[in-house]
């Protein structure tokens, strides 16, 4: 059974890399756009079925729902994302957005597979975890991760489309640098003050900066329409998100009260997941607001996939420590 | 008028001014507070905060100055700053201005039915579509418009040759719903913090937890309770690779009178609750052992060493005896170590209530002493707080449908070629509101769009159906 759970894990990690493939030739050849587009998405398909049976798989293996370490937590993540994107497809208009979703997706299943084995076996759990709240409280956050990723990937495409190639740049290399900081936190043993210093210093200069250039326009890039419609795509991508995360902070107090006697402790977890959601409630206002412009709400939502970024891969990799250390897999 | 009515009105003057030139009714301001916020909670995420794990972590993490540094400043106990408290309290005032000024009295719109425009204020509207069809009435237009708007859920209304419809109506409430569950979630957190209280205790077998010890807020109405809680039995639970699968505490509550009212095994996220007070498994260890050396009984402190616990009893200069406990039920390990050697040496092993004997010494394991850390609390604001959790997802689950109007107006010319304007507003989707603007006007025979993206031939149009 595990060998079958491997194969279809792999499956879907190969999907995504042939579908990013796809795509990406889509651009160059423009007779066979819509057929490598379809040919892609269909890939994509065969890829999110082969990861739904593999976390269905795993979790009859563990006799336990398959939610419980970092490398669970990715999966389901990487299945969000392919899940998001496929329901996206449906209702907009939309092809070439994929192989920003499949370069995402196939960026968390390398993530995933890179973790020390400890991560991949099937462990134990520990007492705190030994409960039905778990299935309730974690789902639905790590759903609303992958939407508020998707919704950050959408903003860039409205940045694009709107020519602000400036401020894309800027928040594109600012998102890089900070998931290097994440990546080195993972994988190496550098000090955990300078990637900190390397996330928060790049994402601040960036996000200013990102901010100023807002009014440089490049002209030729420019396509009201499919702006319009990225806009439309990050704002969505928000409002199913942040339910779902409202829920699943409030579950996790709920929890929280049922098994420690406080549904709110200032954990560091908690905070940050608390931050994420000011972040996106600062964005619905600011979105329900209207005098805010749409390349600036979406400099904000790349803002909120930087938050989002540090709440759910910063926490293990740059040495935040606390009650919800599950995920972690390095000594701090 | 006396001096008091005066001083009151001038109260009332600069309150009302205050309300009325929007000062703390501004979205501007939330969202200032709302980042401002964030970002004090992300600095408390990352600096560990003394009140819960001491200022020690705090030290061992950034070294003694920067610790000292970082306390001057206030960020090691960041949630308790008046920095923070002031920007809550501020937040807390933002949004009850902005439910009473701009959020609540949106339900004075719900009844309010939508009113039929004219193609002139269509045309003004953002999002406009004008085309033409032919082969059926504009009654029969309108009728087929509205079949079609009803199957997404839309609430149409018809006048005529006008037509209007509202989808997602009841989104218009979300901010409403949600701010009640904000304000609750407040009210009943003030209500737990004024009346309730909370600690922990580590609870040895035979012992009582009668919350003496525990921690209320300053201004408290509260009362302890008059029962206490007996603990009877501790264990732990362990997987087969050693790691910690549950622990386990039988409880007994006992009242004022000394009888035995409630009894309950309670594991960790399996609480005990009695007359509001709740009491949990926090965590387990194992507080001290017994050990008889030739029949003299010496009680050992045992200190906690990862997953197991330990005495260490000096022998020679160079030698020591260690004492190791897994748990509460297996043998005891009995380990030396010196100094040239690079770890201890197992030397036996000794049940509990075995012996072994070491030269001249005869070894006895008595007796373990489990200890439970026990946490209790009493939260009268439970409820009101649940209520808010409700209130709270559901409003934002009602935020997720996007409201919008939609407004048709067909000409009522002889032409066979009959005229219709379509448009309306959308903020949250403008996207896919536009799709279904097109949609509309395909589901019409033989219709075609006149002058899309030309705004030029769209005024005209709309001015022949204005003229008509």
């Amino acid at each position: 059974m595990q060998a079958w759970q491997i194969a279809l894990t792999n499956t879907a990690g190969i999907s995504s890399f042939l579908s990013l493939w796809a795509f990406i030739l889509s651009y160059g050849f423009k007779q066979l756009n819509s057929l490598l587009c379809k040919a892609a998405s269909w890939i994509m398909s065969i890829g999110f079925i082969a990861l739904t049976l593999a976390i269905i798989i795993r979790g009859i293996e563990a006799q336990r729902f398959p939610l419980s370490n970092l490398y669970e937590s990715i999966l389901w993540f990487a299945w969000s994302v392919m899940g998001s994107y496929l329901a996206l497809a449906k209702f907009y208009n939309i092809k070439q957005f994929g192989s920003l979703a499949c370069m995402l997706a196939l960026t968390m299943f390398l993530y995933g597979s890179w973790l020390p084995l400890s991560q991949h076996e099937i462990s134990p759990l520990v007492p705190a975890l030994v409960s039905y709240w778990r299935q309730i409280h974690i789902p639905p956050l790590i759903i609303s991760y992958a939407l508020f990723f998707v919704s950050g990937l959408a903003a860039f495409a409205q940045l694009f489309y709107s020519g602000r190639i400036v401020s894309l740049c800027i928040m594109a290399l600012t998102v890089i640098l900070a998931a290097s900081a994440i990546g080195l936190g993972t994988y190496s043993s550098v000090e955990s003050y300078i990637l900190q210093i390397l996330f928060v210093g790049s994402s601040v200069i960036g996000s200013y900066l990102g901010f100023k250039n807002t009014n440089k326009e490049m002209p030729r890039f420019v396509n009201k329409n499919q702006a319009s419609l990225y806009e439309d795509i990050t704002y969505r991508c928000v409002t199913v998100g942040f339910p779902l995360l409202t829920f699943g902070i409030i579950t996790g107090g709920l929890w929280a009260n049922h098994a420690w006697g406080t549904y709110w402790s200032w954990d560091p977890k908690e905070s940050m997941a608390l931050a994420t959601w000011l972040s996106y409630a600062a964005f619905i206002h600011l979105k329900i607001h209207r005098e805010c412009k749409n390349n600036t709400l979406s400099i904000v939502a790349i803002i909120g996939l930087l938050v989002t970024m540090l709440t759910y891969l910063g926490f293990n990799s740059l040495g935040f420590g606390g009650l919800h250390s599950y995920g972690r897999f390095k000594d701090m | 008028m006396t001096i008091k009515s005066n001083y009151l009105n001038q109260y009332k003057n600069i309150f009302g001014k205050l309300f009325k030139t929007n000062v703390f009714a501004s979205v501007k301001l939330t969202i200032f507070l709302m980042s401002t916020l964030t970002g004090i909670i992300l600095i408390g995420a990352w600096c560990p905060q003394k009140s819960q794990v001491g200022m020690e972590k705090v030290t061992e993490q950034f070294g003694e100055q920067n610790a000292l540094f970082l306390d001057k400043l206030g960020i090691t106990d960041i949630f308790h700053s008046n920095f923070f408290l002031t920007v809550i309290a501020l937040l807390t005032i933002n949004m009850i201005a902005c439910s009473m000024q701009r959020v609540f009295p949106k339900y004075k719109l719900y009844k309010k039915p939508l009113l039929f425009f004219n193609a002139k204020q269509i045309s003004k509207m953002p999002y406009v579509e004008m085309g033409e069809f032919s082969g059926i009435t504009p009654v029969q237009a309108i009728d087929r418009l509205k079949i079609y708007l009803e199957k997404k859920f839309y609430k149409v209304n018809v006048n005529g040759q006008q037509l209007n419809a509202q989808g997602g109506k009841i989104s218009k409430f979300a901010a409403s719903v949600t701010h009640v569950g904000l304000l609750s979630l407040l009210f009943g957190v003030t209500i737990t913090s004024w009346t309730g209280f909370s600690g922990i205790e580590p609870v040895g077998i035979g012992q009582d937890l009668d919350f003496s010890g525990s921690e209320h807020a300053n201004y408290w109405f509260g009362h302890l309770p008059n029962f206490k809680v007996r603990l009877n039995s501790t264990s732990k639970e362990s997987y087969a690779s050693g790691q910690v699968k549950q622990w386990y505490s039988n409880l007994s509550v006992i009242d004022n009178t000394g009888k035995v009212v409630q009894n309950q095994t309670i594991s960790v996220n399996e609480p005990l609750s009695y007359h509001g007070v709740d009491v949990y498994q926090s965590n387990w260890g194992l507080n001290s052992a017994q050990i008889s050396f030739n029949g003299n009984k010496r009680k050992l402190m045992l200190r906690p060493m990862g997953a197991i616990w330990a005495a260490f009893l000096p022998i020679e200069a160079d030698t020591i005896l260690i004492m190791s406990f897994k748990n509460e039920k297996e043998p005891l390990k009995l380990f030396a170590k010196r100094e040239e050697w690079s770890a201890p040496k197992l030397i036996t092993q000794i049940p509990l209530h075995g012996s072994v004997n070491l030269g001249s010494v005869k070894v006895t394991y008595d007796k373990i002493n489990p200890v439970s850390g026990l946490q209790y609390k009493s939260d009268p604001g439970l409820p009101i707080v649940y209520f808010a959790f409700g209130f709270i997802i559901l409003g934002v689950m009602m935020a997720t449908l996007p409201y919008s109007e939609l407004y048709v107006c067909i000409d009522n010319s002889e032409d066979e070629n009959k005229k219709i304007i379509i448009g309306g507003i959308c903020p949250k989707a403008p996207s896919q509101f536009k799709n279904l603007l097109n949609l509309l006007l395909n589901s019409l025979p033989e219709s075609s769009k006149i002058g899309q993206n030309n705004k030029s031939t769209q005024s005209n149009l709309a001015s022949s159906l204005i003229s008509q």
